[in-house]
């Protein structure tokens, strides 16, 4: 394998260079022998300890011993720290325009007053309103059956408008609600 | 025949840390068993043996004294804070290592996003100590070598340069990085023997002046 018409490639050269074993006896024995080869190799072992030379003393002077100091004890300084609770920021309150605001509060006041002033007129105790919600809620008790009529057909009419007749191969699909309503005779 | 001088035995000129696992091992049971102080103290052996080694590569990766900095004390902190899940199977300088390029990798991204330019290499304002003494003509030539052998490694593809910074400046062998990185070994020693091949071919003009 050491014959003169055999040479190794770089890559095994490269591997030579970068294997710290050793363990390519026969490479090494090559290129004990052979002239060529022992220079191609110091050629690439000149190249890379030249790149690595240059780097790392740039590097070292950049971080001086003081700088590393410095550095050892802004890391110790920050373990030290206990941890803390992350902060949320919380989100900011929406400003509205003053004007808008002030409008607000006007028309407030004024339904308020109105009220107050009918109850009072009217002959009743004054009482606060009713919130809106309690207003708005859903009924738990069934509703009227003339009601429910009307609900369906309002969606039956909705359904024959002219938009939506293209729902309505669909809507044949659809079990009649109307048919679970026993209709008043 | 020509006699040829004898090869030198071992590439590695680093200070190959010894005792840091074990170190690392200890750190992780005082913090396991609430010894934060004693925790600290033990880690700070780990932070010296380290730092030096490890601020090349952070500079290597991002070119900024100042964020290198800053990634080498991110990735410590985030060492200990994370120390639990240490294993022994690999060396610590290894498992920090992983870390650390992980926050030069994040550090970067973030960099590109902010949109901020890398420092132009001629602008670098501290040349090589060893050249401090030389002549005006030699400092003048050791300045273009540098900034050669940096715009060399800058043109690498990500991965080539990465492997190669890693195993031939910072001195970790194509094990070692296929451990930090998840590439398998034979493809290491692939991008690190392009990324030589390149590098020889970039610089080949200036070997005369080595």
């Amino acid at each position: 394998m050491t014959s003169p018409e055999w040479h190794p490639d770089d890559e095994r050269l490269l591997n030579r260079y970068l294997d710290s074993t050793g363990g390519d006896v026969t490479l090494d024995k090559h290129l004990a022998n052979c002239v060529v080869c022992a220079a191609r190799f110091r050629t690439l072992e000149g190249t890379l300890e030249h790149a690595y030379e240059d780097v790392a003393a740039m590097s070292d002077a950049l971080f001086t011993p003081e700088r590393l100091e410095a550095q050892r004890r802004s890391i110790l300084s920050r373990l030290g720290q206990r941890p803390h609770g992350r902060l949320l920021t919380f989100p900011e309150r929406v400003t509205t325009s003053a004007p808008r605001t002030r409008l607000a509060v006007a028309a407030a006041l004024i339904v308020m007053t109105t009220t107050g002033l009918l109850r009072i007129l009217g002959g009743q105790p004054l009482a606060l309103p009713r919130p809106a919600a309690v207003v708005s809620r859903p009924a738990l008790v069934p509703q009227p059956a003339a009601r429910q009529e009307a609900v369906y057909l309002d969606i039956e009419m909705a359904l024959a408008r002219h938009g939506t007749a293209e729902l309505q191969a669909l809507d044949d699909l659809t079990p009649r609600a109307m048919g679970l309503v026993p209709r008043p005779r | 025949m020509a006699t040829v001088r004898p090869l030198a035995p071992l590439r590695r000129r680093s200070d190959r840390v010894d005792g840091s696992t074990d170190r690392a091992l200890r750190v992780q049971t005082l913090v396991a068993d609430g010894q934060l102080s004693e925790a600290r103290e033990a880690f700070d052996g780990l932070v010296v043996a380290h730092q030096r080694r490890a601020s090349r590569i952070a500079f290597l990766y991002l070119r900024d004294a100042a964020d290198a900095d800053e990634a080498v004390q991110e990735a410590f902190i985030k060492a200990f804070t994370r120390l639990n899940t240490y294993r022994a199977e690999h060396p610590f300088e290894v498992w920090f290592t992983r870390i650390l390029v992980n926050a030069c990798v994040d550090r970067q991204r973030a960099r590109q996003r902010a949109a901020r330019g890398r420092v132009s290499l001629d602008a670098l304002p501290i040349e090589p100590a060893t050249r401090r003494n030389a002549s005006p003509e030699h400092r003048a030539v050791g300045l273009a070598w540098r900034s050669a052998v940096m715009r060399a490694l800058d043109r690498l593809p990500q991965r080539q340069r990465q492997v190669f910074m890693l195993c031939h400046l910072a001195d970790h062998s194509p094990r070692d990085i296929s451990m930090m990185t998840g590439m398998r070994e034979s493809t290491v020693r692939v991008h690190l023997f392009r990324a030589v091949h390149k590098l020889r071919a970039a610089l080949g003009a200036w070997r005369d002046f080595a």
